[in-house]
């Protein structure tokens, strides 16, 4: 597919429903707030100044110096809140590309070879499920330390599964129609095979995986930090906020609840996003891949 | 097949999963933090003492063995129910979990029973033109509720419930002034043994929002499930037959429908049960509740490898266990794939 077509069809694959739109819509806001995160926020997210500690939001007695606010520490939340957004997505997207980078490859051999191979990965993946996975993740950010980076390989060493099991039965059922008998009788290799007749048909698949990954990612980042095993302390996150709000939330509410909502709003647009890619590409609901 | 044949069946295949998580938590544990005697062992000044408090360490542990000796002491010890010392306070691991796990199961047990009645009554008003608008209300309260977790919404319930409206406790699972002795751990039955009663009722008021708060998230989930499988159940053959029959509308629903809609339902609470106990973990640190999800919190923290590795063995049990009584729920309401 030339390019021009490819652009065109994922545009129409975007814009095909009122849902997967607004969960773009919202998506691209944060991506763009996050990389001018430096221009729109007006103070320095890490900059404390005890005489303005937990001054209250606008409509609250608060002032437009501080629109939502100061903490504990006095340092502005809506600055905060703002710079949070560049960590929480990097984490995101390295943490679903990771788990998309391990766990497609597994589904694919797993479902293309069959017979030994794919019950292995179907007994993994079961066993995998099958233990909670916040107790998994902070067992291993509790061997590996306290780190971001740390955080990435946790989501990405428990999360590959998702995709994995989903991958493993598309390309389970696909493998016998009639095209893939066709490609194979011609004489292509298994690579060739994978590349140029499975990929394209699970894409669709993987997409709505990935983007209900990077919802996933979010909320663990919050969760774990909230514990403190996520994030370190000293870089700004949405967990970070959380949790050292949390530990005064007698005292003022203001500090918990903006990154509560950040996370919300984000999570509801990706899942409204994952939702959408579904329903569009799904060939039985949709008219824009005919 | 015949039942016996049906439940050693289950049996090995419950064994063949208790391995490999055991073999994974092993891992986790003992493998992936490179040498665990170095994070326990503190600083010492002298090198030559810190090097034999290391060694000492390392034999406490049982690091001097090989590595698949040490995965099967630690087999033994998950049997036994021995888990050697809590190090740091230089008590017995086992008894300490012991004394935890019923506060997790608090927790646990309340929720997955609302959760499940909850989400399958609502998936019901569909079937009943009558309160069509019951059906509306409930699929857009789980349409945004599925992007809300547990995590959120107990923040917002101390928020609204603990701080400003103080009508619910915030941390705890009894009031401090309250000396509940611990004989079986559960707090309803200990004060029913004791005779303590006003235990049991700020006991209610402590568990209130740590249980609405993880509910709240399955019901979402159940419902959606549930929903969607009563759609297609309700389109059966057999159900239009009932209704030829002229069976009422509640029958065929709740009666007729529900069991063969439920085993879909099922299914997802079986991968569900896993979610719910990670969420038991964040809710107890939120809370304060003091149930083995704090305590893994906590251990993780002092860096106690015999109490992780006891915690963990724990969640593994819990989840074979749920595992096998989901497997046997199934044969009791489908009896298609009953001794198969």
């Amino acid at each position: 597919m030339e390019k021009k077509r490819l652009l065109k069809l994922i545009f129409r694959i975007i814009t095909g429903n009122r849902r997967g739109l607004f969960g773009f819509t919202i998506l691209f806001i944060y991506i763009i707030i996050a990389l001018a995160a430096p221009l729109l926020s007006p103070y320095d997210p890490l900059e404390t100044d005890m005489d303005n500690a937990y001054l209250p939001p606008i409509g609250l007695g608060g002032t437009l110096d501080h629109p939502l606010g100061t903490d504990g520490l006095g340092r502005d939340i809506f600055s905060r809140l703002i710079h949070s957004a560049r960590i929480d997505l990097v984490i995101a997207f390295l943490a679903a590309t990771g788990a998309a980078a391990v766990g497609i490859p597994a589904g694919i051999f797993a479902g293309y070879l069959g017979g030994k191979v794919n019950r292995a990965v179907q007994a993994l993946t079961d066993a995998w499920l099958s233990f909670p996975h916040v107790v998994f993740a902070i067992v291993l950010i509790a061997a590996l330390g306290v780190r971001w980076i740390n955080l990435v390989i946790a989501i990405t060493v428990i999360d590959w599964t998702r995709f994995a099991r989903v991958v493993r039965g598309e390309v389970f059922s696909i493998r016998e129609r009639e095209f893939i008998k066709v490609a194979e009788t011609m004489g292509l290799s298994s690579m060739l095979v994978i590349a140029s007749e499975i990929m394209p048909n699970i894409l669709p698949t993987i997409l709505v995986i990935y983007t209900l990954e990077l919802g996933i990612a979010i909320s663990v980042e919050a969760l774990m930090s909230f514990v403190g095993l996520g994030v370190e302390p000293a870089i700004v996150s949405w967990g970070n906020m959380i949790a050292e709000g949390m530990s005064y939330i007698r005292t003022c509410w203001w500090p918990v609840v903006f990154p509560v909502i950040a996370i919300m709003i984000i999570v509801m647009g990706l899942n409204a996003l994952g939702d959408g890619l579904r329903e569009v590409t799904d060939p039985r609901t949709s008219s824009v891949l005919r | 097949m015949g039942f016996l044949a049906y439940a050693a069946k289950r049996a090995v295949s419950a064994l063949f999963s208790f391995f490999i998580i055991t073999i994974i938590a092993f891992v986790l544990v003992r493998v992936v933090p490179g040498d665990p005697a170095l994070l326990m062992v503190g600083s010492a000044v002298d090198p030559q003492e810190w090097f034999k408090e290391y060694q000492a360490m390392r034999k406490l542990l049982g690091l001097d063995r090989p590595i698949y000796e040490q995965y099967l002491i630690w087999l033994r010890d998950i049997v036994t129910g021995n888990f050697g010392t809590f190090y740091r306070f230089n008590a017995p691991v086992g008894p300490l979990i012991l004394e935890r796990l019923p506060a997790t199961l608090e927790i646990v047990i309340p929720t997955v029973i609302l959760a499940l009645l909850i989400g399958i009554i609502l998936s019901t008003p569909k079937f009943f033109p009558r309160i069509a608008w019951a059906d509306k209300v409930a699929s857009a309260f789980s349409f945004v509720g599925m992007s809300i977790s547990y995590f959120i919404w107990g923040i917002f319930f101390i928020i609204i419930f603990g701080v400003t409206l103080k009508i619910l406790p915030i941390s705890g699972r009894i009031d401090m002034g309250i000396a509940l002795p611990h004989i079986t751990g559960f707090v309803i039955i200990d004060s029913l043994l004791t005779g303590k009663l006003e235990a049991i009722g700020s006991f209610f008021k402590h568990l209130i929002m740590p249980v609405a708060a993880l509910t709240l998230y399955e019901i979402t989930l159940i419902h959606r499930i549930n929903r969607s499988s009563m759609l297609s159940v309700m389109q059966e053959d057999y159900i239009l037959m009932d209704r030829a029959k002229g069976l009422p509308q509640r029958h065929l629903v709740f009666v007729r429908g529900l069991r063969n809609a439920l085993i879909p339902t099922l299914t997802l609470l079986g991968v569900q049960f896993t979610v719910l106990l990670s969420g038991t973990v964040i809710i107890e640190k939120m809370f304060a509740w003091p149930g083995i999800g704090k305590l893994l919190v906590s251990a993780v923290t002092y860096r106690d490898l015999p109490l992780i590795q006891g915690i963990i063995a724990t969640y593994c049990i819990i989840v074979i266990v749920t595992n096998f009584i989901i497997d046997a729920l199934y044969g009791k309401i489908n009896p298609r794939i009953r001794y198969i």
